[in-house]
Parts: structure tokens; C-alpha cells; sequence
């Protein structure tokens, strides 16, 4: 069981450190600490990252209450509502399918956080096991304006699709949906064709697709059931038509019955669409199991190194405190690692070059990782550093895990005469073109072309999780603002405006404001531009879920790289 | 078997040595080398034990499915009986002497019931040349009939119940003055019967008349003889009995007595020694009574002679019951007070031997008490429960015997006694005889058969088992003991333990184990539900849910569905640590303790600090069994109708065939799916009908 970490100044951690070193024959000592959680800057981090917590902690248990967020009164009318026909919550529906007691990796909790839709957007979605198996779920929450698909619904389901698809993870539905949200249907339209697509491509690939249907899925929603291997359907509550009666009767004018147009007993016995039938919700589930339980299914990565990994030496607890809340004042991102990785173990490669940049060997839950962690600003020699440890990682098949805390490439006459473009170039060549798996985490700023050098968003890492104090923009505000101080200055002094700084400042203040707010973890997060906000204690759990997750597809490594520009 | 053949000529032609110059009156002794032992269960194990001991060597029989019964294990060799029930097997005369011919066995130990108190058999055994160990045939006879031993011991002194003998041709008459002579309420009992057989409660005139010819044709179909005769029914009375032992010299000493008042469907459950009732008077002319009732039919070996005590003090009277010739169930209670194994002197009886000690050397001290653990439900009217005992393992309770006849992996086969084991607490007083022995059955731990285990701890826990108040009727005045619920608080911490130490074990084999924490979340929602079957009041069995939510500190614990609870009980849980394979220890509401929780098969034994609970462990999903679906009342394939087999309003079953239809020259034959009425039939004979057409409309009941 990982976690397990000595206490702090207790007597036995020395004795623990020197057993877990011994014990594991492991070359590597553990690492050293100058984390004092005495400390005033300890504690002020801590603090800091609790209120950053205990708002993403407020946020998620109004996404799992059900019936949509924004409006508390009505949502408890839509539960009830629900509960009074006997049917399950998403998440009650994914516990009761999991197996007991297994872990469940929530993916982008907090999707449309934000922004008009409905926060969690009606779909949970997330990583758990099945009959021993990892699966990706996604369950339509039917309380949240009938399960209907918003734009962002579509955005998070197919983000999920998209793991399921890279990382090989059988890929269970648990399907309610009222199908497209009608009012803004221009949006979900055109992008919606796409999961239907995805889902015959995971079939394709030989990624079984289950479908256990709860309730309505109708129109384009039939689909979702309609393109997977397996369709499970409730007795009396699933419904599945391209068109309900109140249709049909416009188009063709039939007066139809819904259950003979598309009920669980017609497609079970007539149309055959449905394979299995249910007698109800758990029924259901258990019947999802058996199918998962059959697919015989093996993971094609390698199992880990050990099938007993040694939690860290040093206590995860502390990762509250190390990570500045100003994202400006910098600290060891070593720290990080010592309280992440194995036996608080870590090789580190080029040690005494590019100090703004760490890399080294680690094992996490048993699985060999890579580590490119940043502690600031990216030179050129951090940027060949971290280019020349990609192409290593590749060499030995080995998975890159990616902390980022940057403020992005060093600017300035010197280091553009140095080639700080090429240099970045070397880096954003072999991490585009790096086909081992990469994850990401962000520990703290991810600002301009860092984010990219990083493995952010766009170089699609596999997963992306976030720190709450966690900071992404094309430049901090406070830069960005000044920018476009001197950029109006300069457009006044060519059109010969009087420049007042006192006229500017409060546009300024505003355009600060408003990057401000849009750089933050939750506007990132509500936008799926990653996968969510983590507990900083939970890291290495998250990391664990991910790698393990990986692992259901090959990793294999690369030498065909782009050009480096030398 | 073939290797043994040279070692069972030698045995026969010793014993035919030693019988030939063997004769009752002039005892001689005789050498005892091999002992069969012609029982099942504990009672085979528990002569084993003894014979070991004194360097003979041991036979089991055994039938088909006792074959791997421990007892057979704890023989050095064994001869399979063949046959399942007691008459194919351990009934069967011929077949228990083939064994000992072909063990070489020299002398049998009936053990009790069976061919215990079978005088045929006994004389067989003796013309067979082998050590008969237990009473001459003759004492047994005169021993057997009611009325037989009855005047016997009358004549010997001993006082009886007041009673009358009924001629075959007594008239109504006659049978009135008779039943107002020994009095109101009374028991007409068969003369050759025993086990409740044939025996009437009458409580007065109105019914005796009739009762009297019920019990009459009641005995002559169980036992053959519709002899029966009235006895003075003493209601809230005790049953003492006298441990006598005599031997092949004249000798005969009693081994004080046992009490065992409380008894279930005329089976004794709790035995003890000294008994808590009878007053020293009484003791001192019942062992009198004994010795002399023995001595008129000059027993030897091991016996029982029963008496009934009814009133108290100096009104304190006794009346003679019936004497057994055998080792009785509860000869430990006997053993563990005055120090001496019966089964020994018995063997040293039967080998010609003078009783080990004298009258004046037998002492006694303290307490003991036995009690029969059943694989039974007693609030269920004592339903005999059969199965595989998943699991059974004795505490090693401190001053607690047990005698077991039953291991794990064990089955209580429906064609024996269901008894599993006795368990005998001693201490120097009767208190801490009776809270030994209580703790320690909360402790045993059998799974897989439901058990009077918690029914005997609340017998024994009870004031009026405390005070002494033991009588007959105890089990029908205390209903509460019969299915104790345990506390809900401790049931509720119980399930919690239970619920955590499942999930841990099943953690172990994970894939996930190494990688989270159980039942780990990023977004806590939902709790980790598990169900559980728990014992409730009246035998019944309550479904309880326990909801646990984990989080940094610990975990949230509900049980809902507790018996008499109705609200969920929260347990806040602060710590659990979990030492392979199955100790928990757990800090609950603030309070540690220690507790156990294993999985057998779908049971959970839960061992905690006050008891060891055995719940079932209920899945998590429905039965899919009882999901089979119907394919409906319809056609299966296109066809044409041939017959209607039905009409509106008919009643069928499920199963019923309710429309024949044929279709490319096979028969199709569309039946009922459940039972009902046919409201409609929706196809004629001849009709050409559709796939999927439903023919008929059933209307449920």
C-alpha cells in the first residue's frame, strides 16, 4: 500500500530510510530534504494550496449532489426526481459496476467551469477496474438537464474517447441522455459526428466498446449504442429510436408506440440491437461485468518492475507546503519528486548542467519513469539537456513524466544570439516527435512556449493533471499587461495622442484582471485543457492510476526524430 | 486390511484362548490389545483417546460418508461399513463384527446409542470370543423394558414415580380409577419406547381415554408393542442422574451425580456436576439408590441411573426414571470433577479388573458444566441443519474440553445426530464454571451450519441458569435464549470490522493494490456498499448494508438495516491496520480493540473482542438465476398453428403447454412461463402466423 512514509522527525525515519535503501538493492539513496514545514513560507504555502483545495473540494461535491450546479434549488428537484423512479446517480451506477473497493480516476471533474454550461457538464467520465480489467467509463448524469450533450459534454466525452483510444482501455457507456441540448445544437451538431466515428475506431482497433443503456438514447444519441460491441438494455427504461413518436408521426405520419419503436424487450427479442436484456439497474451492471470479464483481455506494456513498490521516504503530506502560491517565487522541484517517486529514489542526469532544469530516473508504482521537472526559465542548455534526455527515454522504451513550473524560453539579445530558438526548437522537435508515453503535471506556471517545450496540452501527453496553485498563459498577467502598455505607448507616440500612464493604468489593471482569472487552474480545467485538479498529496496516486492505465498499450520508443537544427 | 491378517488370527486366537476358559462368574483376566470402536463422531475420537493412552491399539467403522470424518483419522486403522444411513452401517450387527474379524480387533466399545444398549449384539460380540466393554446381555434386558426395570428397582428400594401398569384389556373404568391413582397431569408413556415416542401429555379425565389409544397405536408402529402405562407427569421438575460403575467382583460405586435439567425435545442440552437443585438429603439417598439399584442386577461397567427431582428443600422428593447401560453423553462432566476417565475403568472393567478405587477414595471438586453444541437452529424448533462446516476451530479456551467429532471441511449429513461437538467448562465454582464456558463458545468459531452456539452462551449467561433455576421446563420459559441477538452497537461495530477486513483481503490480489488506497477517489461520491445476512430475533435473518466512505483521516462507517435499529448507526473509523492474514485492529468511536475477520466460502466468521459473529456475505448484485428470461408467449419462428391446447379462463402452471405450431415440419410447442389464468388467446388453429406473434395473454395470480 503506497503512502506509507515515516513521519517526519519522528526517531524510527532514519532507521526507515536505510531499510527501504538496503531492501530494494536499489542503487540510488534517498533523497535529501531541505523542506522545513516549520517554516513561515511552509506554512503560508499551505495554507494557500488548503483554500485553493477546499474550493475545487466545494466545487466537486456540488458536481456529484447531481441536477446541475447552478441552480441548487432545482437540482435537488431533478435527484429526487430521479431516485423517486428508482434509477441510480452516475457515480452510484460506476460503483456499483467496479469492482469493490477499486480506485476510480475521475477525468475533468470540473468541465465547464466557467462557462454556460452546467459545471461537470452531465457526464462523468474516469478510469477504474472492471473484473480486474481498466476500463474508461462515461455515464451520462441524467439529472443534469435530462443528460443532454452540451458543447463542452461533447468536448469531455471525447477527450475520454481519446484515452481510451491511446492508452487501449476498453471503453464502458452508461448511457441516459435526452441526446443533443437542442438550444445550442449548432455547436454540438458538426463536432458531434465525431464520437460515433471515434467509437467504431476503437472497435477497429480491437478496443471493446460496451454499452449499457439506462434510459432514453435516441436520435443521434442512438448511435452510441448502435456503434459499440456490446449493448446492454433495461427492461421498461431504455429507449432507443432514431426518432420518437411525436417524429415519426411528422414524418411519415405512423402512430407509433414507444415501446415497440425502440424499447429494451423490442431490441432484445425483435431488432436485435440489444444483446442483453435487464430486469433493472443492477442487473445491468452485473451484466456489464460479465462481458468485461470475458474479453480476455491483457495489457500489452510491460508489468511493472516490482510488484511491491516502496512508497516515498519522505511524507506526501508535505507536498501542501512546497509548491509556492505565488507562482513567481521559485522553489526545488525536487522536493516534488522526493515525495512522488519510489522509495523517495531518483537518478539524476546531467546534475551540474542547465540547473534550471531536472532530469533523471525514477520508478513510480513500480513503472520505470523519465523526469523532466523544470525550476524556472528554460536556457539553451536546459532546452539540449531535456531534448538529449527525450531521445535517451526513447532508447530504453521508457515512460516521460513531464513537472512543469516554467515561465517559458529566456528572452534577451544574448540568448537570442546564443540560439535560444534553435535550442527550443531541439526541445519542442523531440517532444513532439517522442513516441514513448508522456504525462504532465502541473506543479506551478506554465507560461508561453514553455508549456509547449513541456509537453503541454497540444503535444498531446497522454494525461494532464493539474495542482490547484497550477498558473497557464501565453505570458504572466503582470508581463502581458506591461506589453500592452508599451505596444499602446508606442501606437500613441506614432499617432501623436497625448499618453497619460494615469488614463492607462485602469485598462491595464483590467487586462491584468482578466488574464488573471483566465490563467488560472479552474479556468484551465473547465476547459479541458487538462484532466483534471488533483490533490497535491493525491500526486502520486494519480501518476500511479495514469502509468498503470498506459501500460494497456505498448511503449515503445523512437528514433526518427525531426531534423535538429544544430 | 491384507497386511493386518496375520495380527487379527493371532488377536482371534487369543481371545478364543481367553474366552473358552471365560466365564461371567468367575471373572478372569483378559487381555485387551485392540479396540474397535463401534461409534461415530466424538465419542469414537473420545475412546480412541483413552486406549491410546493406555497402549491399545484402535479400529474405526465407518460409513460412506463418514469416511473421512476425523474420527476415522484419529484410529490407527479403519474398516469401511459401506452404506450410508445408521441401519446400513453402524446399526448393522453383522457388518461391525466382520470389522473386528477382519481388524483383529479383541474387544468392541459400543460407545452410546447405536448398538450400545443392543443385548443381541453384545452377545454376539461375546460368542464372536471378543471383550465385550459395557454390561452382561442380562443386564442389559433387565434394564431395557420400562416396566421391566421399573419393578426391578421398586424391589431394590428405589422410589418410583407414581405409576400404573395397564393390562392389554383394561377398561374405561379401570383406566380412570388407574389415572386418578397416580394423579393429574400425567404421561402415557410406550413400555418399549424411549426418544418421545408413543408418550402422551394428559391433564385430565376429559381426554385420557383417547389418549390412551393415540399412544397405544403411536407405540405399536414405532416399536411394535402398544404396551404402554402412566407416570405421574412432573412438571418443572429436574433431572439428576447417578454416574454407577460396578465391576466383575461384586464391586459397585457411584460417581456422584449430574444435572440435566435442560433439555430440548426430550434431548438433554446442559449438563453439569454437582447439581445446583437437588438438596445434599436428597443426593445422599439418591446415590444409595443407585448403588442398590445396581447391585440387584449386579451390573458392571459403566451406567446411569436417572432420576427425576421435583420440589425443593425438605419438601425435595425423587423418583427413579430409567437407568442406561452405557456410557452416557455426559460422562466429561463427571470426568473433569472427580479427575478419573471413564472410559478407562470402563476398559479396566471389561478386562476383569477390580474398580480402580474405592467408594471412600472418590472425591469431587468443584464445578463442571457440558454443553451439546447442535448443528441446529433452536428458534426454528430445533431444525436440524445440514452442510459443510466451512469452518469450526476450538479458542483453547482455559479450563474448556472440547470434544469434537467435526473439523473444518467436515458435512453434517442428514442420517446422523446432528450433535458437533461437547464443550465442558470447569472452575471452582459453578459461576466460573458457567462464565468459562460461555466466553468460550462466544469465541468458537463454526461457520457454514447454523449452530445453538449463541443460544447455549445465553443459557449459561442467564440469571435463572445463574440462580440455579433449572428445570425441564427452562428452555419453554426462557424463549429469549433460543436466538439471541447480540447487542445492535456491537453487531453494528462488528459488520464494520467485517466489512473493512473483506475488502482488505480482497485488496490483496488486486491489480490495483500497489497504486491506491481502497476504494480510492479524486472526487469522493459514493460509498463502498457491502451486505451481509446477520442471525435476528426469532432465527430470522436481516439483510444489513454497510456503507463505508473513506477519506485521509479514517473512514465513515454506516450499518443500516440492523434488527430493531431504524436509523443507520454512524461509526466513525480512525484507524485500521490489517495484519495477514486476517487480525484487524481498529480504533472505532474512539475505543481500540482487537478483532479477527476471515472469509469461508460466502460466510464472514468476525471474532471481536466480546464474541465471534458469523454473518453471510450477500452479493452484490441480483441473482441472475432468477433473472432466467422468459422468450415470451409468442412465436419463436413463422409457422402455422396445429393445436390450441387452452382456452380463456383455464388455469395453467408454468410449463403448460398452450399452443402447438409448426413450422418447416418441426413442432414448436409455445408453454406457459409462469403459472396464471389465460385472459386471451390471440391465434386459431390453422392460422398462419408471424415470428414474434404473441398467441396467448396470461393473467398472473
Amino acid at each position: 500500500m503506497p503512502g506509507s512514509a515515516p513521519r517526519r522527525g519522528g526517531a524510527g525515519q532514519l532507521d526507515a530510510r536505510v531499510k527501504l535503501t538496503l531492501a530494494s538493492g536499489f542503487v540510488q539513496p534517498v533523497m535529501r530534504t531541505s523542506v522545513d514545514p516549520g517554516s513561515e513560507t511552509f506554512r503560508a504555502n499551505r495554507d494557500a494550496m488548503l483554500e485553493s483545495l477546499t474550493q475545487v473540494q466545494q466545487l466537486q461535491a456540488a458536481v456529484v449532489a447531481g441536477g446541475g450546479a447552478s441552480n441548487p434549488e432545482k437540482a435537488a428537484r431533478a435527484v429526487a426526481r430521479h431516485r423517486d423512479r428508482g434509477k441510480l446517480l452516475p457515480r452510484e451506477r460506476i460503483a456499483a459496476l467496479l469492482d469493490a473497493d477499486s480506485p476510480f480516476l475521475e477525468l475533468s471533474p470540473l468541465a465547464g467551469w466557467g462557462s454556460k454550461d452546467e459545471l461537470g457538464v452531465g457526464l462523468v467520465t474516469g478510469i477504474g477496474w472492471v473484473q480486474g480489467v481498466e476500463c474508461l467509463v462515461s455515464a451520462n448524469d441524467p439529472t443534469v438537464k435530462g443528460g443532454a450533450q452540451s458543447p463542452m459534454t461533447m468536448h469531455k466525452a471525447l477527450r475520454a474517447m481519446e484515452i481510451a483510444k491511446v492508452n487501449r482501455l476498453p471503453l464502458v457507456n452508461l448511457t441516459e441522455s435526452g441526446g443533443a441540448d437542442l438550444p445550442n445544437q449548432a455547436e454540438v451538431f458538426v463536432p458531434g459526428g465525431a464520437s460515433f466515428r471515434n467509437l467504431t475506431q476503437l472497435s477497429a482497433m480491437g478496443i471493446p466498446t460496451i454499452t449499457l443503456v439506462f434510459g432514453s438514447s435516441t436520435a443521434g444519441g442512438a448511435y452510441v449504442p448502435g456503434m459499440s460491441d456490446y449493448i446492454v438494455m433495461q427492461k421498461q427504461s431504455a429507449k432507443v429510436f432514431l426518432a420518437g413518436p411525436p417524429l415519426v408521426k411528422m414524418a411519415i405520419n405512423e402512430d407509433a408506440v414507444e415501446e415497440d419503436l425502440g424499447g429494451a424487450e423490442m431490441h432484445s427479442r425483435v431488432s436485435g440491437l440489444s444483446d442483453y436484456l435487464a430486469d433493472d439497474e443492477l442487473d445491468a451492471l452485473r451484466i456489464g461485468r460479465g462481458i468485461v470479464g470475458h474479453l480476455n483481455w491483457r495489457k500489452l506494456g510491460p508489468p511493472p518492475r516490482t510488484a511491491h513498490p516502496d512508497g516515498p521516504a519522505l511524507d506526501p503530506e508535505e507536498l501542501l507546503g512546497i509548491a509556492s502560491a505565488d507562482v513567481r517565487i521559485p522553489f526545488d522541484v525536487r522536493e516534488i519528486i522526493a515525495r512522488v517517486v519510489d522509495g523517495s529514489r531518483f537518478e539524476e542526469f546531467k546534475p551540474l548542467y542547465g540547473s534550471q532544469l531536472v532530469t533523471g530516473w525514477a520508478e513510480l508504482a513500480g513503472y520505470p519513469v523519465g523526469i523532466i521537472a523544470n525550476n524556472g526559465i528554460l536556457f539553451s542548455e536546459e532546452s539540449q539537456k531535456s531534448a538529449q534526455f527525450i531521445q535517451l527515454c526513447n532508447r530504453h522504451d521508457t515512460p516521460i513524466l513531464f513537472l512543469q513550473n516554467t515561465t517559458g524560453f529566456m528572452v534577451g539579445t544574448r540568448y537570442e544570439q546564443r540560439g535560444i530558438i534553435k535550442d527550443g526548437a531541439k526541445l519542442i522537435n523531440a517532444v513532439s516527435n517522442s513516441t514513448v508515453p508522456h504525462v504532465t503535471l502541473m506543479v506551478g506556471a506554465s507560461y508561453g512556449a514553455g508549456n509547449y517545450g513541456m509537453a503541454g496540452r497540444a503535444f498531446n501527453p497522454r494525461f494532464v493533471f493539474t495542482w490547484p496553485n497550477h498558473r497557464i498563459a501565453v505570458m504572466g498577467p503582470k508581463q502581458l499587461g506591461g506589453v500592452m502598455e508599451i505596444v499602446a505607448r508606442q501606437k500613441a507616440e506614432k499617432l501623436g495622442i497625448p499618453w497619460s500612464d494615469e488614463q492607462f493604468a485602469p485598462m491595464r489593471q483590467g487586462l491584468e484582471d482578466q488574464v488573471e482569472r483566465e490563467s488560472t487552474a479552474l479556468y484551465a480545467t473547465g476547459r479541458v485543457w487538462d484532466d483534471g485538479i488533483i490533490d497535491p498529496r493525491d500526486t502520486r496516486t494519480v501518476l500511479g492510476l495514469a502509468l498503470s492505465a498506459i501500460h494497456n498499450n505498448e511503449v515503445r520508443g523512437t528514433s526518427n526524430f525531426g531534423v535538429f537544427r544544430m | 486390511m491384507e497386511q493386518r491378517a496375520g495380527q487379527a488370527d493371532v488377536g482371534v486366537v487369543d481371545t478364543a484362548d481367553a474366552v473358552s476358559s471365560m466365564d461371567e462368574a468367575s471373572p478372569e483376566r483378559r487381555r485387551i490389545r485392540r479396540i474397535l470402536v463401534a461409534n461415530r463422531g466424538e465419542i469414537a475420537s473420545r475412546v480412541m483417546r483413552t486406549a491410546k493412552a493406555m497402549g491399545i491399539q484402535t479400529v474405526a467403522v465407518h460409513s460412506e460418508p463418514d469416511a473421512r470424518a476425523p474420527f476415522v483419522a484419529d484410529a490407527m486403522f479403519s474398516v469401511p461399513l459401506g452404506g450410508r444411513t445408521s441401519a446400513e452401517s453402524y446399526l448393522d450387527a453383522g457388518k461391525v463384527l466382520d470389522a473386528a474379524r477382519r481388524s483383529g480387533a479383541d474387544a468392541i466399545h459400543p460407545g452410546y446409542g447405536f448398538l450400545s444398549e443392543n443385548p443381541e449384539f453384545a452377545q454376539a460380540v461375546m460368542d464372536a470370543g471378543l471383550v465385550w466393554i459395557g454390561p452382561t446381555p442380562a443386564q442389559m434386558r433387565a434394564m431395557a423394558l420400562k416396566v421391566e426395570s421399573k419393578r426391578l428397582v421398586a424391589e431394590a428400594g428405589v422410589p418410583l414415580v407414581p405409576g400404573a401398569e395397564l393390562a392389554a384389556d383394561v377398561s374405561d373404568a379401570e383406566l380412570l380409577a388407574a389415572a386418578e391413582r397416580v394423579g393429574f397431569p400425567l404421561l402415557v408413556k410406550a413400555s418399549a419406547g424411549g426418544g418421545g415416542k408413543g408418550m402422551r401429555l394428559v391433564r385430565d379425565a376429559a381426554s385420557l381415554v383417547d389418549e390412551v389409544s393415540a399412544a397405544r397405536n403411536e407405540a405399536q408402529s414405532a416399536f411394535g408393542d402398544p404396551t404402554v402405562f402412566l407416570e405421574r407427569y412432573l412438571e418443572r421438575s429436574r433431572h439428576v442422574e447417578v454416574q454407577v460403575f460396578g465391576d466383575r467382583h461384586g464391586g459397585v460405586v457411584h460417581l456422584f451425580e449430574r444435572e440435566c435439567s435442560i433439555q430440548r425435545r426430550h434431548q438433554k442440552v446442559v449438563e453439569e456436576s454437582p447439581s445446583p437443585g437437588a438438596t445434599p438429603a436428597t443426593l445422599g439417598a439418591m446415590y444409595a439408590a443407585a448403588v442398590a439399584a445396581a447391585r440387584a442386577i449386579g451390573y458392571h461397567g459403566a451406567g446411569t441411573v436417572e432420576f427425576i427431582v421435583a420440589g425443593e428443600g425438605e419438601a425435595q422428593e425423587f423418583y427413579f426414571l430409567e437407568m442406561n447401560t452405557r456410557l452416557q453423553v455426559e460422562h466429561p462432566v463427571t470426568e473433569a470433577t472427580t479427575g478419573l476417565d471413564l472410559v478407562e475403568w470402563q476398559i479396566r472393567v471389561a478386562r476383569g479388573e477390580p474398580l480402580p478405587l474405592a467408594q471412600e477414595q472418590i472425591t469431587r471438586s468443584g464445578h463442571a458444566i457440558e454443553v451439546r453444541l447442535y448443528a441446529e437452529d433452536p428458534a426454528n424448533g430445533y431444525l436440524p441443519n445440514t452442510g459443510r462446516i466451512e469452518w469450526f476451530a476450538d479458542p483453547g479456551w482455559p479450563d474448556v474440553r472440547v470434544d469434537s467429532g467435526v473439523r473444518t471441511g467436515s458435512e453434517v449429513s442428514p442420517f446422523y445426530d446432528p450433535m458437533l461437538a461437547k464443550v465442558i467448562g470447569s472452575g471452582p465454582t459453578r459461576e466460573d464454571a458457567a462464565a468459562t464456558l460461555a466466553e468460550c463458545l462466544a469465541h468458537l468459531e463454526v461457520a457454514g451450519v447454523r449452530t445453538n452456539r449463541e443460544s447455549l452462551a445465553a443459557i449459561l449467561r442467564s440469571p435463572a441458569f445463574l440462580a440455579g433455576d433449572t428445570t425441564t421446563a427452562f428452555l419453554d420459559e426462557h424463549p429469549e435464549v433460543l436466538a439471541p441477538a447480540p447487542p445492535a452497537a456491537e453487531l453494528a461495530h462488528a459488520l464494520v470490522v467485517g466489512a473493512l477486513g473483506l475488502a482488505h483481503a480482497e485488496a490483496r490480489h488486486a491489480p490495483w493494490a500497489r497504486l491506491a488506497p481502497l476504494g480510492w477517489r479524486n472526487v469522493p461520491a459514493v460509498p463502498e456498499v457491502r451486505r451481509f445476512a446477520v442471525p435476528a430475533a426469532g432465527g430470522a435473518e436481516a439483510v444489513v448494508e454497510v456503507h463505508v466512505m473513506r477519506d485521509r483521516a479514517g473512514a465513515w462507517a454506516e450499518v443500516a438495516g440492523l434488527p430493531g435499529v431504524e436509523e443507520p448507526v454512524r461509526i466513525r473509523v480512525e484507524a485500521e491496520s490489517f495484519e495477514l492474514p486476517c487480525v484487524v485492529s481498529a480504533q472505532l468511536d474512539g475505543l481500540g480493540s482487537r478483532w479477527s475477520a476471515q472469509r469461508v466460502g460466502h460466510f464472514l466468521m468476525i471474532g471481536g473482542p466480546q464474541r465471534v459473529l458469523t454473518v453471510r456475505i450477500l452479493p452484490p448484485y441480483p441473482d441472475a438465476s432468477e433473472h432466467a428470461h422468459d422468450h415470451g408467449l409468442a412465436t419463436p419462428v413463422p409457422g402455422t398453428v396445429t393445436q390450441v391446447l387452452v382456452a380463456a379462463g383455464d388455469a395453467v402452471s408454468a410449463g403448460d403447454t398452450l399452443v402447438i405450431l409448426e413450422a418447416m415440419k418441426m413442432e414448436h410447442r409455445i408453454r406457459a412461463d409462469t403459472d396464471g389464468v389465460v385472459e386471451e388467446i390471440r391465434v386459431a388453429v390453422g392460422e398462419s402466423v408471424d415470428a414474434h406473434h404473441v398467441v396467448a395473454v396470461l393473467e398472473e395470480p
